[in-house]
C-alpha cells in the first residue's frame, strides 16, 4: 500500500509499488485531467505537478512519489486559490488563470494533449511569470523528458493562451 | 424520446456535459412529435427508419424546441476538435430558426441511439447545406404554419426575432406555441444510415436569406472546450462500467503472421489474468490495467507466430509500385475538366517538363492510441463506449461481424483524441477487439491499445506517385498538361480484430463500383487553371501493398486521411505549376494567376501574396546556391479548391545545403470559404492544418520492412514540436456574395508541402520531387 497526496487529499492506495502514476490517478483516484498518449514520457499528455515540477505520470512509479505533493489539472483551481489567498467561495468559481486563458484563446482542437500543454504553462509561469517567445518555446521543447507534442497542431493557440495567462497572472485574478 | 438526462451507467467522473453544457433551468424536456402528411412518400424514407433509434422523419429528431424556448439539437456527426457541432451548427440553426445562439442549449453528436442521420466526422458544413441547416428550415416553416393557426395572421404576414413570432400585433414565443401540440410534418430523408455516408435530408425548405444572418459570422466559443479545459468532460479514455475488465491485444508479428501458440501466462505472476484467443487473435484479460499491461507483455514474448516478407519494404516501395501493382484491374478514372487534344501539343511543345512526383504513406498518428469498452450483454444486446468519427458506420460493422443486426448494436460517442480520417468509415481499430473479448469473458472490457500498437497495426494515408507533362507555348503559358495519379486502395474499413479473428467483414478493397472502399482512384482534386486548353488528368487505382500476399489478407492497410486523395493529387499538380513557372521564366504566382480564370482562385492569391510581402521575380531566385553551409532563403506558393473554399498558402523557407535541413520561417494563407462563419473557431482550424502541413512536407513517413511498420512511438514517427512551428498568418476571406460556406478544417494540411517544394528550388535551384523532404533526401538531392 502506498499513501499518495493528490491535489491536497491524502489517499492510501492498494496498487503493487511500481505501478505508474498515470494508471492510479485514472483508474483509483478517478483524476481523468491527465491522458494516456505513450506511455514512454515522449508526448506529455500524462503530466501532473509533483512538488511544482512538470512530470510524466505514465513512467513514474507510485512508490517513488510517496511523500510528494502531486497536483493534476483538476488541481490548478485550487492551486491558484490559494496562492491568490482567495475565500472558499471565491475559489469555487475561479478556474486557474491558465485555464482562463485556454479557453479565451481557444486553444484546444481534440483536446488530448492540453492536460500536459496547461501544466507545462503553470510550471513555466509560476518561475517566469512573463517568458518571451522563445522561452515559451524552450519551455515546451527541451525543458521537459520530451517536447510536449501536439498532433492538431495548436502550438500558435498555446503560444497566445501561454501569453494570455500570464496577463491575467499579473492582474491577480 | 431521448432526454438529456440519459448517460450510460456508472460512468464516472462529471456530468456529460457537452450533452448539456448549458443548465436548462430545470424546464422540462418534451418535444413535439409531429404527424400528418409527408412531404415525400415512398420507399425511401421506410428503408431509411429501419435502423434508427429515432426517426429522422420526425423534426423532433433533429431539434426538440422546449417549453422555456430553448433548443437541442443532434447530429450523427461526432466532433473530433474541429468543435463545428457547438459553434457552426449552433449558429447555422440559431439563424435558420430566428433564435439567440445561446437558446440552443444543448447538442447530441454521435450516439447511435440518439440521432437520427450518421455520417462521418467531415465534411461538417455540408458545402453550404449540412442535414441539422434543412432539418431548421423545416422546421421554421412548420413554426410558421402553426403560429398563422394560433394567431390568425397569415403566414405571409408573420415575422420571427429571438424566437418570438409577431404580426398584425400580436406575438408568441416559440415556447408557447408548442406547448401540447402537434405539427404537421415529415422530413424526407435518404441513404443508408450505416453507411459512410449515413442519411441526408431531401428536398428544399425555404432558407433564411444571407443578408439576414445576426449569429453566423460571429466568433462565438466553442462550449466543449471550457468543460475540457476545466477537467469536466468525460472522455471516452475515462468510461468505467461495473464489473469491467482491462484488455491488452497481442498483435501478429508481421502483417502477414498467423498465430502458431499462444503464449502461456505465468499464473504466479497474473493471477486474475485471462488468455482469450479466437483465430489469430490474442487478447489478454485483467481486472487491473497493470496487471494487464505486464501479462500482455509476458504473453506476447511466448507467442509463437509464422514468419512473413511479402512487403516490398521502403527502398523498394516506388519500384514495387511502378513495376509490379496491377494498375490495370481497376478501371483508369478521367477528371471531368479534361479536355482539348493534349498529345498533338505535346509533341508541339516550345518547352516541355516531364517529371515524377512521389508522396510517401503516412500515419494519422491520433496523439493518444485507440481504445473502446464494449459490453455485450447476455441477450446479444452490445454497447460500445469509444470515440469514433463514424458511430453509425461502427455499428454497422459490428453487427456484420457478430452476424446480428444493427438494432442489437449502440455506439455511445465520446471525447477523445482526432484522429484525422482514421476512423470516418467507422472504426479506429480497438473497438471490435473489446467486443470480441467482453463477448468471450461475459463482462464488459475495455481494450487500450499501446502507442506500438497504433503505430504498427492502424491504417495509413495513402502512398502515391503521379506522372506530368506539360507543354509551354513559346509566349511561356500552358499549351497542354497530363497528369496521371497512382494510388492503392485508400479506405479500408475493415475492423482489424475481425479479421484476425477471422469473422465477417466487408470485403478488403477490390474492384467496383460502388465508391469508397474500391480500388478505382478518383480525381480528387479540382482543377482551377481554367486558361489551360489541353487537359488529361487520369486517376490510377490499385490493391493496396501486402492485401494479397498477407496470409491474414492484411498487409499495409490505407485509409482516408485530412485531404484524403486531394492531398496526394495537389502536390504534384502544385509543384509541377511551380516548375512550370520557372520554365516559362516567369513568378510563379502571377503564373497562376494568369492560368486561373476563376476570380475566387484570383482572389485568395493576391491576397496571400499581399499578405506575405511576395517579392514577383521568376524562380529561382538569382543567387541561388546549393552548396554551403549558409542557410539560403526561397519562397514558393500553392493553391488549392475544397468543398467551396479556395486556399492559397506561401512559405518563406530557409534551407541549409550542408545539411540538407529547411525551416519554415513563415508560413502564409489565404482562405476564401465564402461566407466564414466563426472566424476564431476557423483560424485556430488553419493553423493547426498548417502544423500538420509543414509536418507533412518535412518529417513524415512510414517505416517498413519486408514484414512490417518499423516504427513504434514518436522518436521514430517525430511530428512537430512548439520549436519548429514559423510565423504563421492566417488571411481570412469573407465573401457573402458566394451565398454559402464551404468547409475549413482540412486543406491546409495539404498546401504547405508544394509551396515549400518550390521554396527549395527558388533557394537552391533544385527540384525535390519526392515527400517527405528529410535533410537527408535533401541533402542527396543537392549533391547530386
Amino acid at each position: 500500500m502506498v499513501t499518495l497526496t493528490v491535489n491536497g487529499v491524502r489517499h492510501e492506495v492498494q496498487a503493487p509499488d511500481d505501478t505508474p502514476l498515470l494508471y492510479v490517478l485514472r483508474n483509483d483516484l478517478q483524476l481523468i485531467g491527465p491522458q494516456f498518449g505513450c506511455g514512454l514520457a515522449q508526448c506529455g499528455a500524462c503530466a501532473v505537478l509533483i512538488d511544482g515540477k512538470e512530470r510524466r505520470s505514465c513512467v513514474i512509479p507510485i512508490v517513488t512519489v510517496a511523500d510528494q505533493e502531486i497536483i493534476t489539472l483538476e488541481g490548478l483551481p485550487a492551486r491558484w486559490a490559494k496562492q491568490k489567498g482567495l475565500s472558499a467561495e471565491e475559489a469555487k468559481s475561479t478556474l486557474h488563470p491558465v485555464q482562463q486563458a485556454w479557453i479565451e484563446e481557444q486553444t484546444p482542437q481534440c483536446g488530448f494533449c492540453q492536460n500536459g500543454m496547461m501544466i507545462k504553462a503553470t510550471e513555466l509561469l509560476e518561475s517566469n511569470p512573463h517568458p518571451t517567445l522563445a522561452q515559451i518555446k524552450e519551455a515546451f521543447t527541451t525543458s521537459g523528458l520530451s517536447p510536449n507534442l501536439c498532433r492538431c497542431g495548436t502550438y500558435v493557440a498555446i503560444i497566445d493562451a501561454v501569453q494570455h495567462a500570464a496577463t491575467i497572472m499579473a492582474k491577480g485574478r | 424520446m431521448a432526454t438529456t438526462s440519459e448517460k450510460p451507467p456508472n460512468v464516472f467522473g462529471p456530468t456529460l456535459s457537452r450533452r448539456q453544457f448549458v443548465k436548462t433551468g430545470g424546464a422540462l424536456v418534451v418535444g413535439f412529435s409531429l404527424v400528418g402528411p409527408k412531404f415525400l412518400k415512398g420507399d425511401a424514407a421506410k428503408t431509411a427508419t429501419l435502423k434508427n433509434s429515432l426517426d429522422p422523419t420526425l423534426p423532433s429528431s433533429w431539434i426538440e424546441i422546449h417549453p422555456d424556448s430553448t433548443v437541442l439539437i443532434r447530429t450523427g456527426k461526432s466532433d473530433f476538435g474541429q468543435g463545428s457541432p457547438f459553434t457552426a451548427y449552433r449558429q447555422i440553426v440559431a439563424d435558420e430558426l430566428s433564435v439567440p445562439f445561446e437558446a440552443i442549449t444543448t447538442v447530441v453528436a454521435g450516439d447511435t441511439d440518439r440521432t437520427p442521420d450518421g455520417s462521418g466526422a467531415f465534411d461538417f458544413l455540408g458545402r453550404g447545406t449540412p442535414n441539422i441547416r434543412k432539418a431548421a428550415a423545416y422546421t421554421y416553416q412548420a413554426l410558421l404554419d402553426l403560429s398563422s393557426e394560433r394567431l390568425g395572421v397569415s403566414k405571409d404576414k408573420l415575422s420571427v426575432k429571438d424566437g418570438i413570432v409577431s404580426g398584425d400585433g400580436k406575438s408568441i414565443s416559440y415556447g408557447d406555441l408548442v406547448k401540447n401540440q402537434q405539427l404537421k410534418l415529415t422530413i424526407p430523408v435518404k441513404g443508408d444510415l450505416t453507411s459512410i455516408f449515413g442519411l441526408t435530408i431531401e428536398g428544399d425548405p425555404p432558407m433564411k436569406p444571407v443578408s439576414d444572418y445576426t449569429v453566423i459570422g460571429k466568433s462565438f466559443k466553442n462550449s466543449i472546450i471550457s468543460s475540457k479545459v476545466a477537467a469536466k468532460e468525460t472522455w471516452a479514455t475515462d468510461v468505467r462500467l461495473p464489473g469491467m475488465l482491462h484488455a491488452r491485444v497481442v498483435h501478429p508479428k508481421t502483417l502477414g503472421s498467423t498465430l502458431v501458440s499462444a503464449g502461456q501466462l505465468d499464473k504466479t505472476k497474473f493471477p486474475n489474468t485471462r488468455v482469450v484467443v479466437k483465430g489469430n487473435l490474442v487478447g489478454v484479460v485483467a481486472p487491473t490495467e497493470w496487471e494487464t499491461i505486464q501479462a500482455a507483455d509476458q504473453v506476447a514474448s511466448s507467442t509463437k507466430w509464422t514468419e512473413w516478407r511479402g512487403l516490398p519494404g521502403n527502398a523498394r516501395l516506388y519500384q514495387h509500385l511502378r513495376e509490379e501493382a496491377d494498375w490495370t484491374s481497376a478501371p483508369v478514372e478521367k477528371g471531368k475538366e479534361s479536355k482539348g487534344d493534349v498529345a498533338p501539343a505535346l509533341t508541339a511543345a516550345h518547352k516541355k517538363l516531364s517529371a515524377t512526383y512521389q508522396l510517401s504513406y503516412m500515419k494519422h498518428a491520433p496523439i493518444g492510441p485507440t481504445m473502446a469498452v464494449a459490453d455485450v450483454k447476455s441477450d446479444g444486446t452490445v454497447h460500445i463506449y469509444t470515440h469514433n468519427q463514424n458511430p453509425q458506420a461502427l455499428r454497422g460493422e459490428i453487427a456484420m461481424m457478430l452476424r446480428t443486426t444493427p438494432d442489437h448494436v449502440v455506439v455511445h460517442a465520446y471525447p477523445g483524441p482526432g484522429h484525422y480520417g482514421r476512423s470516418n468509415g467507422g472504426n479506429a481499430g480497438a473497438e471490435d477487439e473489446a467486443v470480441l473479448l467482453s463477448q468471450a469473458v461475459g463482462k464488459p472490457v475495455r481494450v487500450q491499445w499501446m502507442r506500438a500498437d497504433d503505430m504498427q497495426w492502424s491504417t495509413q494515408s495513402s502512398v502515391s506517385f503521379s506522372d506530368v507533362q506539360l507543354a509551354l507555348d513559346e509566349k511561356g503559358k500552358i499549351a497542354a498538361y497530363q497528369i496521371d495519379h497512382y494510388m492503392p486502395a485508400m479506405q479500408d474499413d475493415r475492423p482489424i480484430g475481425a479479421v484476425l479473428a477471422g469473422l465477417p467483414t466487408m470485403s478488403a478493397p477490390q474492384v467496383h463500383s460502388d465508391g469508397v472502399t474500391s480500388t478505382v482512384n478518383g480525381i480528387e482534386d479540382p482543377w482551377v487553371y481554367a486558361g489551360v486548353p489541353n487537359l488529361i488528368e487520369n486517376g490510377h487505382g490499385t490493391f493496396q501493398v501486402g492485401q494479397k500476399a498477407s496470409p491474414l489478407a492484411v498487409g499495409l492497410r490505407d485509409h482516408s486521411m485530412r485531404t484524403p486523395g486531394q492531398f496526394q493529387q495537389n502536390y504534384p499538380r502544385e509543384l509541377a505549376m511551380s516548375e512550370a513557372a520557372a520554365l516559362a521564366g516567369v513568378d510563379a504566382l502571377e503564373f497562376r494567376i494568369d492560368h486561373a480564370n476563376e476570380e475566387r482562385a484570383i482572389g485568395v492569391l493576391k491576397a496571400v501574396r499581399d499578405a506575405s510581402g511576395w517579392d514577383t521575380r521568376p524562380s529561382p531566385r538569382s543567387d541561388a546556391a546549393s552548396t554551403g553551409a549558409t542557410p539560403l532563403r526561397g519562397r514558393g506558393v500553392s493553391l488549392m479548391l475544397r468543398s467551396g473554399t479556395y486556399w492559397a498558402c506561401v512559405c518563406q523557407i530557409a534551407v541549409t545545403p550542408s545539411t540538407g535541413v529547411i525551416v519554415v520561417e513563415k508560413y502564409t494563407i489565404a482562405v476564401d470559404p465564402g461566407i466564414v462563419v466563426n472566424p476564431m473557431q476557423l483560424k485556430r482550424n488553419v493553423e493547426g492544418g498548417a502544423v500538420m502541413g509543414i509536418s507533412h512536407a518535412l518529417l513524415e513517413e512510414v517505416m517498413f520492412d519486408e514484414s512490417g511498420i518499423t516504427q513504434d512511438d514518436w522518436n521514430s514517427y517525430p511530428i512537430p514540436t512548439m520549436s519548429d512551428i514559423p510565423e504563421i498568418k492566417v488571411v481570412l476571406l469573407d465573401n457573402p456574395k458566394v451565398g454559402s460556406y464551404g468547409g475549413g478544417s482540412e486543406a491546409a494540411n495539404a498546401l504547405a508541402a508544394p509551396a515549400i517544394a518550390a521554396a527549395l528550388h527558388d533557394s537552391t535551384g533544385k527540384i525535390i520531387r519526392r515527400l517527405p523532404m528529410k535533410p537527408a533526401y535533401v541533402q542527396a538531392l543537392l549533391k547530386a
